[in-house]
């Protein structure tokens, strides 16, 4: 009996029942918790009437017949009870437990609380998330407003040539009496059109930057994320008189939220912009390059400027929601924080690199597109070494085929990895266990196959119907082009069993 | 406002009177009264429906801030509130003292419960005292806890 004295000090609830499943003994705490006080306990006959289970989780009396029966211990799942004619509900987790030959131990793990608040914090992630989308599209509106002198000044130059060549070709058409104006009358109708594809370009481009697009990371080409960030912004540029310089390079790819990070470059190009405009400096420019880090399988974006510079004292603040250097009204303060945060979310890394009176480099350093594709896929199999499923390394240059792997991966729950070059692919094999590779008709050679071969001789190689000299190397299989996924997955022999929703 | 904690100040004779209503729970904020009580201070729970756990961690954090100077005095407190102050140390700062409670009896004869206003003084020895039933009149009522549990706080 000295025993339920230490019981009795615990913070647990708990019972102790006899065959006959009468409560033969309860501590102090278990009176407290269930609210029940000694005289209604003392008139419980059976344990089964004690309580019950709200959300038909949790069955007391299946549990107690099964320790009864087998022995040792059963825990039941989380369920929500109450006691007697208790209003007062409980989340609870039931232990029960055979202690001796007659005597069963109820045990009770409140979990009320940890409940209610993982709700609540639920709730509050979701309104987070809500707000954030709202966030990232006043930014782009913002962005699109302050742009908008520039955007209608673009606009309203192939807008005057266009006006300008339906005059002509009135004039023509009203005094058509040589046939020399027929050529007039086509190179009129060749400036209105380009005018026009012009204007219609500007305005797509416009829609799909401030278009609420769903989150989802395709491979592109790093240049051509520059070009549609550059071309939202170079009219203001030319309007002020600045000069904006991009240096290519072709070679770089990344696997990105695309309009996530034009988001981002486009805030970064418009401070430069404002920098620069603002500043007495007498060279006015601002330059956006790129450099490729293979040592650290990353690459950069930087914008630099020629404008005076960010104060020393609030350097720090920068990257800060809400803070501005702008008049109260003009800017929200969220460009750079939200930019950082796009870009954390894109496991990378944006910093000031250089700050001094006659201007700043801003860099973006982010993984490589062939990392960030693995670690997504990484993150969503969880260990994808371990995974069962065949993991298949696509080795294409083509951006539309590689994006139609990654679609696959999101949509089915593949484990495609995909590269665009022969040396990434190799390191990829070093760290993981490829079954299937399939070679993009550009990358396909004896040799290439071989090199990959020379690292897991048993791997299965598969090409594209179009590839030329496929007789030379032992091909597996080959993939129907265009690509479809009914095709892919039964020449690839992968069932990914998702189709039902089809 | 319904849900929440709402807190309340009034002045008797030389003391502050703090009444509190509602929950004490993550949510509850003691934001109003932090730093600024002193003197003799009275903490009224009678309209206080529920306190858990996280409520009590709100509940300590605010009485830390409060100027070790200050007599605090617990009034009416609610059988929720003896139960956490049983669990709980740190509901009670040390020096503080409760004044008045509310203990549950229960009238075999009418078949009813009664929430009973007590004085700590009327508890003697750790047992509870005997108190008529305020509906018959003629019954006594049985106390309707575990007394050594129940009255651990006075200590
Ligand atoms: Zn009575």
């Amino acid at each position: 009996m000295s025993k339920q004295k230490y019981l009795d000090n615990l913070f647990e609830p708990i019972l102790v029942i006899n065959n006959k499943n009468e409560i033969i003994y309860y501590n102090h705490f278990f009176s407290t918790f269930s609210g029940l006080s000694p005289r209604k306990i003392k008139k419980i006959e059976n344990v089964s009437s004690l309580l019950s289970s709200i959300d038909n989780k949790i069955s007391l009396d299946q549990q107690i017949d099964k320790v009864r029966k087998d022995g040792g211990v059963s825990v039941s799942k989380e369920g929500l009870i109450k006691f007697l004619e208790s209003e007062e509900t409980f989340n609870c987790v039931l232990k029960v437990n055979q202690v001796d030959e007659d005597e069963v131990l109820i045990c009770f793990n409140d979990l009320s609380i940890e409940k209610s608040i993982y709700d609540k914090y639920r709730k509050q992630v979701e309104e987070l998330k809500v707000s954030y989308k709202q966030l990232v599209l006043a930014d782009k509106l913002k962005s699109i407003g302050e742009l908008s002198a520039g955007i209608s000044h673009e606009i309203s130059n192939p807008l005057t040539i266009a006006s300008g060549n339906t005059e002509i070709l009135e004039i023509l058409l009203e005094t058509q009496d040589d046939l020399n104006s027929k050529e007039d009358i086509l190179e009129a109708i060749t400036n209105i059109q380009s005018s026009l594809l012009r204007i219609n370009k500007i305005t797509l481009n416009m829609k799909k930057f401030v278009h609420e697009g769903v989150k989802s990371k395709q491979f592109v080409s790093v240049d051509k994320l520059i070009q549609s960030s550059v071309g939202l912004v170079s009219p203001s540029f030319e309007r002020l008189g600045i000069t904006l310089t991009c240096e290519h390079n072709s070679d770089i790819s990344a696997y990105v939220d695309e309009l996530a990070i034009e988001q981002v470059l486009v805030n970064l190009l418009k401070n430069a912009l404002d920098s620069v405009e603002n500043s007495n400096n007498s060279i006015k420019e601002v330059k956006v390059y790129t450099s490729l880090d293979t040592k650290n399988n990353s690459f950069s974006i930087s914008i630099e400027d020629t404008g005076s510079g960010i104060k020393e004292e609030v350097v720090d603040l920068i990257f800060n929601p809400f803070f501005t250097t702008k008049e109260l009204g003009e800017g929200t303060g969220m460009g750079l924080s939200l930019s950082s945060q796009i870009i954390e979310e894109h496991q990378g890394e944006i910093s000031l690199v250089q700050n001094s009176d006659n201007g700043c480099i801003f860099s973006v350093v982010l993984p490589s597109a062939e990392i960030s594709n693995y670690l997504e896929l990484e993150t969503r199999n969880s260990n994808l070494d371990d995974n069962e499923t065949s993991k298949v390394l696509v080795i294409d240059e083509d951006y539309l085929n590689l994006n139609f792997y990654t679609t696959l991966n999101e949509q089915c729950g593949g484990s495609f990895l995909v590269s665009r070059s022969i040396s990434k692919s190799l390191q990829l094999l070093e760290s993981i266990n490829i079954n299937k590779v399939i070679f993009g008709e550009s990358l396909f050679s004896k040799d290439n196959v071989n090199s990959i071969l020379a690292m897991e001789d048993d791997i299965e190689i598969y090409v594209y119907s179009e590839t030329d000299n496929i007789s030379e190397v032992d091909i597996r299989g080959i993939i129907t082009l265009p690509l479809n996924k009914e095709d892919v997955l039964e020449k690839l022999e992968i069932n990914l069993g998702v189709d039902d929703e089809v | 406002m319904s849900e929440g904690l709402n807190i309340k100040t009034s002045h008797e004779d030389d003391n502050l009177v703090v009444t509190f209503s509602g929950l004490i729970d993550e949510d509850s904020s003691f934001e109003s009264i932090e730093n600024k009580l002193n003197g003799n201070v009275i903490f009224d729970f009678e309209e206080v429906s529920l306190i858990n756990s996280c409520g009590i961690r709100e509940w300590v954090t605010f009485l830390e801030s409060v100027d070790k100077g200050t007599i605090l005095t617990y009034r009416n407190c609610r059988q929720i509130i003896i139960e956490q102050v049983n669990m709980v140390h740190g509901f009670i700062r040390d020096g503080a003292r409760i004044e008045s409670f509310y203990a549950p009896y229960y009238c075999e004869e009418c078949d009813q419960e009664h929430k009973v206003h007590l004085n700590v003084a009327d508890v003697k020895d750790g047992k509870a005292p005997e108190i008529k039933c305020p509906k018959c009149k003629t019954a006594d009522l049985e106390f309707d806890a575990i007394e050594e549990q129940y009255f651990q706080f006075i200590k």
